[in-house]
């Protein structure tokens, strides 16, 4: 463990540690282009240097490929270092376009920042003997690349040759006429491709889905999760804020990864990038729906519920609890499942319940980040004791099978759109077959137009809610805004369906529902809303996983 | 602490009470103005030099003239080719402190501009005529200049400009915008503009 001094500071970091992380401990930031803490060092932009003074002798040196060593002496603002910065973001802007108010980077941008902090020269390049490159070059099925803006840091390079280990981008040619570019015949159609975007220090390549939307400073950011898949990866939600007052057609704007060492590290696949685009779609369902013969007016979520409740009570009377059937969904929350669980399992005793589809475990699966299973909160279910109908593996496609089959009274369906998975037959049948049907449900579909009563859910970003992810990680979604509509949260449904069932659930809210979860079910024993943090906390007797560095293939060693 | 004083009612007497004293006294003052007036337009007629008169501007016929400067109703800008000057960087909407204008940004396909607005709105309603997006237009691409100061209109959404509107030609350069020297030298006179209010209805 090295003693060093950073600016007249003493710290002790870690060992084998670079200066630019040794310089974060103390938020002294030193700025870079460069370097990446995911990714190989190469030292190529020079913007990290510092006077490093070891044994008596002083030096320049780049902080990013310099590890902190006992004595070092480290300065990080002095006189020479401002020079060199400024000098080396001279050559950075000799040929830069300047084009900051049209380039969608501006206001995240290293270069506008570094400039405005440490560079603020005249350009004494003329403007007509600036080098053109490439303009808007389409690299990828989601990412496009502007050359006169790039400042060859590599690390879009060094990201598809060590993480994604594809090698799509290259730096072609020598001097100023060096470029980056796909390589030969190549698109940079990996699964991660939006990450070079993040990646990316300046406005060189940009998100073909978010460019030109939004300028940055209008967005706000809230941390979440990915409910993609069951890894879960923590995210940002950029969304809109200055727009309230004019009816924002689209209210996130984009998603960033966040960093979470034992999840997704600094990455997120494009799957889960663009998938937002579901919560603001116009076929959310935004009002409660009923077939029945009605005065034709929209009915309300009450009377909705009455008339569920009635045909629940019906079947009950009629046939017992075995006429019941409910295809709940792994991509609701614990605090939706709980609900859930008490009111089905516990007080209606109904035995016909899952979550676990095979038709949810098709996803692609691959070494970095995606999983097969789609499900965001699959282990969850299990250790709230959501067990597979039948015992083993896959029981909802059997339940699913009993219920076309005409074994249930009840049918209510919890977010699957069945109509997009089932035969017209098969829908048909099924429909037939059952007396009742409830969904509940996000979007307009040919489910919900089957379906006897449809009731409107909240998605992801619409609401709190927790998440177990494949590893035991339980992490959980933040608010960001209100339902579309009269849409409902999940579990608000099942506590006014309780309350016409006699169950107690005094919890009000999201934080005291997933309490109630830590003081009622073992796995979650040792968990609180507020111990989840920002990074989630393990099941209670799970241990973290091993620390693995997303890295598939080699580290480009040869610069 | 609150003081309290109190006031008298002044008792008005009987002759007060008929109210011609004031009557009387507010005439004089009137015709005192009058006469004065019309001896100062008299002595002009006849070529003395009198104090300035005071005129009556027969609005809507007559207009004042106003200031080059003056921020009036925006428009936009156009390239040669008529295509707007704005490149959709957002900086007037970001600079707007009352958020009255309204920019979506679209991807050019003509290869010379990138990104160009697809729509520009300003809510006129909302405006509160800083003049802070054009300052900070960096393209020069917003103006307030039209000299058009008069926004009457029956509904709401007469306010709502979008950018076509914005972007015509209203010719203001030589219609009823004044230049700086004119409009210096016409302040000292009082000479009015004339504005031919059938043509500049014809022009919007």
């Amino acid at each position: 463990m090295p003693w060093l001094e950073i600016d007249g500071k003493p710290v002790e970091v870690p060992a084998n540690l670079n200066l630019i992380e040794a310089a974060r401990l103390l938020n002294v930031e030193i700025p870079h282009y460069c370097y990446h803490a995911g990714l190989t060092v190469v030292g190529s932009c020079r913007m990290c240097q510092v006077e490093v003074e070891i044994g008596g002798r002083k030096s320049i040196a780049i902080a990013c490929n310099t590890k902190a060593a006992d004595g070092m002496k480290v300065t990080t603002k002095s006189e020479t270092v401002q020079k060199l910065r400024r000098s080396i973001l001279e050559f950075y802007l000799q040929h830069h376009p300047l084009d900051c108010p049209i380039c969608d980077d501006a206001g995240e941008c290293d270069l506008q920042n570094y400039y405005m902090e440490h560079g603020l020269h005249d350009s004494r390049m003329p403007l007509e003997e600036k080098k053109h490159k490439h303009k808007v070059v389409e690299v990828g099925p989601h990412v496009v690349l502007d050359s006169e803006r790039c400042v060859l840091c590599s690390r879009c390079v060094r990201f598809c040759r060590e993480i994604t280990g594809t090698d799509e981008l290259g730096i072609f040619g020598h001097g100023r006429d060096a470029e980056l570019l796909n390589a030969p015949g190549r698109k940079l159609d990996n699964d991660y491709s939006g990450c070079v975007v993040d990646l990316c220090p300046v406005g060189a390549l940009t998100d073909k889905d978010f460019r030109f939307r939004r300028r940055v400073w209008y967005m706000k950011r809230t941390a979440s999760i990915c409910t993609g898949c069951s890894r879960g990866c923590n995210i940002f939600v950029d969304w809109e804020t200055d727009r309230r007052y004019k009816d924002p057609v689209r209210r996130i704007q984009r998603l960033k990864p966040r960093y979470n060492e034992q999840v997704n590290e600094w990455w997120m696949c494009d799957q889960g990038r663009h998938g937002y685009s579901l919560v603001d779609s116009p076929d959310r369902l935004t009002v409660p729906k009923t077939n029945a013969q009605g005065n034709g007016h929209t009915p309300t979520v009450d009377e909705v519920i009455a008339r569920a409740t009635a045909k629940i009570e019906a079947a009950i009377e009629k046939h017992g609890a075995s006429s019941i059937a409910v295809l709940a969904s792994a991509a609701s929350s614990h605090e939706d499942l709980f609900a859930l669980r008490k009111l089905f399992v516990e007080t209606l005793k109904v035995q016909n319940l899952d979550c676990t589809f095979s038709f949810e475990m098709k996803g692609k699966e691959d070494e970095i980040l995606m999983r097969a299973d789609l499900t965001p909160n699959r282990r969850g279910a299990l250790e709230l004791g959501i067990k597979p109908w039948g015992g083993e593996g896959q029981g909802g496609d059997d339940l699913l099978n009993a219920a076309v089959e005409g074994e249930f009274d009840v049918v209510i369906v919890v977010r699957h759109d069945l109509s997009s998975l089932l035969s017209e037959r098969v829908l048909t049948k099924l429909r037939k077959n059952s007396g009742y049907i409830l969904y509940l449900g996000t979007h307009h579909n040919g489910f919900a137009e089957l379906a006897d009563d449809v009731l409107p859910l909240a998605m992801w970003a619409e609401r709190d809610g927790s998440y177990t992810n494949f590893q035991g990680r339980v992490q959980k979604t933040n608010h960001v805004f209100d339902p579309k509509g009269f849409a409902l949260f999940e579990w608000e449904i099942w506590k006014k369906f309780g309350a016409n069932f006699g169950v107690e659930l005094s919890e009000s809210s999201c934080f005291d529902l997933f309490n109630s979860i830590g003081r009622s079910v073992e796995a979650f024993s040792a968990l609180t809303w507020d111990s989840l943090g920002a990074k989630g906390a393990m099941l209670n007797g799970v241990p973290e996983p091993p620390h693995r560095r997303i890295q598939t293939s080699r580290p480009l060693a040869a610069y | 602490m609150i003081t309290v004083k109190v006031l008298k009612t002044v008792e008005l007497s009987a002759w007060q009470k008929t109210y011609y004293p004031e009557l009387w006294k507010g005439m004089v003052v009137t015709s005192r103005h009058f006469f004065v007036n019309l001896a100062r337009f008299a002595g002009r007629a006849v070529g003395m030099k009198t104090k300035r008169p005071i005129v009556t501007i027969q609005y809507p016929e007559e207009r004042r003239p106003i200031s080059p400067r003056w921020r009036a109703r925006h428009r936009l800008m156009q390239r040669p080719d008529g295509s707007p000057r704005c490149v959709a960087c957002m900086m007037c909407e970001t600079a707007c402190p009352d958020k009255c204008i309204y920019i979506t940004a679209g991807e050019s396909l003509d290869g010379r501009i990138e990104k160009y607005p697809v729509a520009f709105e300003i809510d006129l309603l909302r405006c509160c005529f800083c003049g802070l997006c054009v300052e900070a237009c960096p393209e020069d691409a917003i103006r307030m200049d039209t000299g058009y100061v008069e926004f009457g209109g029956y509904s709401r959404g007469e306010y709502y400009m979008d950018r076509e509107f914005l972007l015509k030609d209203l010719g203001m350069e030589d219609k009823g915008r004044t230049t700086h020297a004119q409009y210096r030298g016409e302040l000292d006179g009082v000479v009015v503009t004339r504005v031919d209010l059938l043509a500049q209805a014809k022009h919007h």
